[in-house]
């Protein structure tokens, strides 16, 4: 009935917590989890492979010779995947303990109310973890423009591990966009609200679920380059909100990356991407600028 | 899938009379009472009645796609009726839900295990209902209905909640009180008031160690249409 379907790499630890969490869902449905690894070391590989016996899940795991990167990860998950319904958490980050009863709960209403689900996903709320700081609750707005949302990034994020939604939905989209190693939900996500699909929040303002973000190891370059690629494949809906709201999005791709690079101890970067984020939409930038300052 | 039909007594099973913890208390294991989500909390989600309306809406298509997402082979949903022992209608109603619902469901296999929750003195699960027979017309159909005379019932947990004790004992006095108080020149101003009313003093005099049930009703019935008076209307003492 329900598929979850994990990427893991290089982090069985971070898997074993992730399995647990599904464990601990208070929705009792059929459940499969399918974990496929994408090339970890071996010793890495043998620890996943001693968690996955250990669980008491359900499991399916699939292992990829070499590292392939998430996308193509994500794309053999999903051919895997044969349940009705499908929810995906990557290793590493957690779901409360009602998170799929909730969505599910939503589902419900959405077929009470004439929906047709393979035309929506159900996100949610969560809890936002930088490593090293407060726990920060993020909600995900699902009233206005979608699209525009997504593009902006603030009200609504695209996160796959916050969806439940059916397996065909997810099919309609057609795969992820092997060429972008990063980003590929915010991608993912662009093709669904464009090809017609609209995402559900369940109506709960409590997080379902926790995501433990990092910066540390990711390349800034990489990442806007993926912006890049996106806004390029997406050009005419992005165009769709004039040249102001183009600009905008530029800059704020510049701000992320930015941020990848200062994390990153790459302070010449970062400067790079503010410089361009000057460039792109001055006013936008100084107006970050002057938050950054106030925020110290 | 297995699905569990509670069918029973309106003054028992309504959502304001027993809690789905409470009903849990004489289901088996597996039991959970099936929530309909797309009800508020306090409409009560549990009221399973409100499937039987199903003109021209999507209640059931919901319902069975709840069941069949919800049910695995360890959850068996439970699905309660309060009157559908009370009239033929409503037991015939129950019998079209099925019907209906087969079709959301798919070609899987539906056993109805049929469960009569009635209380006697204290006593546990009886025997199967005389409408039973209206669920017969289904034998034919991809639902598998099992053969209701001959289902083993399983007995009830001793430990009976105590409100569905009061409520039963309440139910089967209500017309004896009725006669005090028209008596006393009254009558009640609905018999839910009235029922909630036994039912409270039951569950009060059990609390302090009596036992009603084993009383004479007679006499205890007069002095609880006394105090209702009382308490009420001002007109007694």
């Amino acid at each position: 009935m329900l598929d979850v379907l994990i990427p893991h790499y290089n982090d069985a630890a971070a898997l074993d917590m992730t399995l647990q969490s599904i464990e601990a869902q208070s929705w009792k449905g059929k459940l499969r989890a399918i974990v496929m690894d994408d090339g970890s070391d071996k010793e890495e590989l043998a620890h996943a492979e001693k968690v996955i016996l250990n669980s008491a899940l359900k499991i399916e795991f699939m292992k990829s010779p070499e590292n392939r990167g998430r996308p193509v990860t994500r794309n053999k998950l999903l051919a895997a995947a044969d349940a009705r319904f499908i929810a995906w958490l990557d290793a590493g980050d957690v779901w409360y303990k009602h998170k799929l009863q909730d969505q599910f709960n939503t589902i419900y209403q959405c077929v009470y109310a004439g929906e047709d689900l393979n035309r929506i996903w159900v996100t949610c709320n969560y809890d936002w973890q930088w490593m090293g700081r407060k726990r920060r609750k993020v909600t995900q707005t699902t009233s206005g423009d979608q699209l525009k949302n997504l593009f902006v990034g603030d009200r609504l994020r695209a996160y796959l591990w916050t969806l439940l939604g059916t397996r065909e939905s997810f099919n309609l989209v057609g795969g992820f966009d092997e060429r972008l190693p990063r980003l590929q939900d915010l991608d993912y996500f662009i093709s669904f609200v464009r090809g017609g699909g609209r995402l559900v929040n369940t109506g709960q303002s409590e997080p379902l679920c926790c995501y433990f973000k990092s910066d540390v190891g990711r390349n800034a370059q990489e990442i806007r380059d993926c912006y890049d690629t996106i806004f390029n494949k997406h050009g005419p809906a992005l165009g769709r909100y004039g040249h102001g709201f183009r600009r905008r999005s530029h800059a704020k791709a510049d701000f992320v990356a930015a941020r990848f690079a200062e994390n990153n101890k790459r302070p010449l970067m970062a400067l790079k991407f503010w410089l361009q984020a000057f460039g792109s939409d001055p006013r936008y930038a100084l107006y970050r600028t002057k938050t950054s300052l106030q925020k110290g | 899938m297995e699905l569990i039909l509670v069918i029973g007594d309106s003054s028992l099973l309504l959502p304001r009379y027993i809690t789905i913890p409470e009903l849990h208390e004489f289901l088996p294991e597996q039991a959970v009472v099936f929530e309909m989500p797309w009800y508020s909390r306090t409409a009560g989600r549990y009221y399973h009645e409100r499937l039987l309306e199903f003109e021209a809406d999507r209640r059931l298509e919901a319902a069975s796609l709840a069941l069949e997402v919800e049910s695995s082979g360890d959850h068996w949903p439970v699905l309660i009726f309060p009157s559908a022992l009370d009239s033929q209608v409503m037991a015939e109603r129950v019998a079209a839900m099925l019907r209906q619902m087969k079709t959301h469901l798919g070609s899987r296999r539906l056993t109805v295990h049929p469960y009569r929750v009635t209380m006697t003195d204290m006593a546990a699960i009886t025997e199967p209902p005389a409408h039973f027979a209206v669920f017969q017309t289904l034998r034919n159909e991809e639902i598998v209905i099992s053969d209701l005379s001959s289902i083993r019932l399983t007995p009830a947990s001793p430990n009976i909640p105590g409100s569905m004790a009061a409520n039963q004992w309440a139910s089967g006095n209500l017309s004896s009180f009725c006669k005090h108080l028209e008596r006393r020149g009254l009558s009640p101003e609905s018999h839910d008031r009235a029922i909630s009313l036994l039912a409270e003093r039951h569950a009060f005099m059990s609390k302090s160690g009596m036992r009603p049930s084993m009383m004479n009703p007679d006499k205890l019935l007069e002095s609880l249409a006394d105090i209702y008076v009382n308490k009420f209307c001002g007109l007694s003492g």
